[in-house]
């Protein structure tokens, strides 16, 4: 199931592009993007694998601060093209949240085991679940994408990076 | 930056006034790297003050020999020895290129290595709030330090003494290492460019980021297909030294490097001349040879800094206190420094053995 909070759609006309929006944290972002693919997950050492390469260890934080929650503390260039690797492993389906494996997070982008292709977080439903959230120019991409790379686009544009 | 807070924490006494990464208009491309041996480095056994009687006192079993005899210590000044496992080095003292900091190292008095490592890499010992590291804060006195691959760290994830508002650059080492990831596939950049072409702060670092990844992987490329020429590379530190010395000189954009190693909470079965230090300490002299030889000239421009969270007592009884933190440093810059080399004794003097066995910095 989606959550409510980071995914649910809310009136057309209320809501502007998330784009325009607040920066994700990597939890907000990981668990987001998750929830909102409807991925099932019994393997989560992948997410908790990426959510530490952001920056954000689950209940890692070092000092008695808390994590911030500000655009500057988790904005960088390492961390959005981090982001999209996730968002490209995730959307196409190679990431194994269904079977153990290391928490290395670089094996996020590793080809599956089995010689089957992975399925695809589907993209329409993605789509539907965002509404006015997916601005016009990401929904262009998504329609010229191939269909492994459309989840993928949707998780990592712009519009995602935000709630 | 703050060069005192600096100062307090590391081995950089002294460099300060040099100014080395602080001018525009410098005519070559000075660097700095750091190395950070987690788990607390017993100093007194890796610069030993073989000279000192009291030496021979506090550590009756695992203290090492004088040199000359069977495993002793490298002679260094007619007080000091370097660990025989440092050999590598020693060719790096004698060019005078290498110098030892004794008896320095963050003046709070935590006994914690989670949190010693944390003032050191803050480089605001005490205060635990400090949300960037003193290494992030130094990007920011760069020339241009929104460049993301001035600063670069070779490891699992960011380190945090990198961490900050200054982009920066890290990569993974092992067997992972150049593994293309899903930017480096034409299809997926070209499907995200189009998404990330504004002039947003999201588009700028998208840019900034994949570029900085593509130059890197590329010169790690180039430096593998040199490397696979000759016999399997060394595992652990000495090929990631060597990676690093690679990437260095291909890139004169890089400023600032930062690779830690791990596993230096020797307290336990640590050894004399051999055994645990000694299995620790090889392959970092190896390492360190490496990227000095790696850098050819480039180690004149090059400042390298070894650092530890803090030592171990003088006495072998007492374990886990706050002791010498030790730091070593190389490079030529260390040439400039006043004969000796030694920036402070480290000699356990009475005077200086506090609570425990403790030497304070």
């Amino acid at each position: 199931m989606p959550c409510s909070k980071c995914c649910s759609p809310v009136p057309n006309s209320a809501h502007p592009p998330l784009s325009a929006g607040k920066f994700k944290t990597p939890f907000e972002y990981v668990v987001s993007a998750v929830r909102g693919g409807g991925v099932d997950v019994t393997n989560v050492r992948p997410l908790l694998g990426v959510m530490a390469r952001l920056g954000q260890p689950l209940y890692g934080c070092l000092t008695p601060d808390g994590y911030q929650n500000t655009r500057a503390a988790w904005l960088n260039p390492d961390a959005l093209r981090l982001r999209i690797g996730f968002a490209t492993a995730l959307g196409s389906g190679h990431l194994p949240l269904d079977r153990a494996m290391s928490a290395d997070g670089e094996d996020m982008t590793a080809q599956p085991q089995s010689a089957a292709l992975p399925d695809p977080i589907d993209s329409a439903g993605l789509l539907r679940l965002l509404g006015p959230a997916v601005s016009a120019k990401t929904a262009a991409a998504v329609s010229d994408a191939p269909p492994p790379l459309k989840a993928a686009l949707i998780l990592g544009s712009p519009d995602f990076m935000t709630r | 930056m703050n060069w005192p807070e600096v100062a307090a924490g590391t081995a950089l006494l002294g460099l300060g006034d040099h100014g080395w990464a602080l001018s525009a208009e410098a005519p070559v491309t000075r660097r700095l790297v750091v190395v950070m041996l987690r788990g607390a480095v017993d100093g007194l056994n890796v610069v030993i003050p073989y000279g000192d009687p009291l030496y021979r006192q506090l550590r009756p079993t695992i203290g090492l020999a004088a040199p000359g005899s069977d495993e002793g210590v490298l002679d260094l000044d007619g007080r000091f020895g370097l660990h025989p496992a440092l050999a590598p080095l020693l060719p790096l003292w004698q060019e005078r290129r290498l110098a030892f900091v004794h008896a320095c190292g963050s003046p709070d008095p935590t006994r914690s290595h989670f949190d010693a490592q944390d003032f050191m890499e803050s480089g605001t010992p005490g205060a635990r709030t400090t949300a960037d590291g003193w290494m992030n804060r130094l990007i920011g006195a760069l020339p241009s330090p929104h460049d993301p691959i001035q600063a670069i760290s070779l490891g699992a994830t960011r380190p945090r003494i990198l961490a900050g508002l200054e982009p920066n650059s890290n990569f993974p080492l092992g067997p992972n290492a150049g593994k293309p990831s899903a930017l480096d596939r034409p299809a997926v950049a070209n499907a995200f460019a189009g998404l990330y072409a504004g002039d947003d702060p999201m588009s700028i670092a998208y840019r900034q980021g994949r570029d900085a990844h593509q130059d890197l992987m590329s010169d790690l490329a180039a430096e593998q297909t040199a490397a696979d020429n000759g016999a399997p590379g060394p595992q652990g530190f000495p090929a990631t030294a060597a990676r690093l010395a690679a990437l260095l000189v291909r890139d004169p954009r890089i400023r600032i490097a930062f690779a830690d190693l791990g596993g230096w909470d020797t307290h336990v079965n640590q050894g004399g001349a051999k055994g645990q230090l000694a299995n620790h300490l090889q392959p970092l002299a190896t390492g360190l040879a490496a990227l000095a030889q790696g850098l050819g000239p480039r180690l004149d421009d090059t400042v390298v800094l070894v650092m530890s969270e803090f030592g171990r007592t003088a006495g072998k009884t007492a374990i886990r206190e706050p002791t010498t933190g030790m730091a070593m440093c190389c490079g030529s810059w260390a040439a400039r420094w006043p004969a000796g080399r030694f920036m402070e004794s480290g000699r356990a003097s009475p005077r200086r053995l506090c609570t425990k066995g403790a030497i304070w910095p």
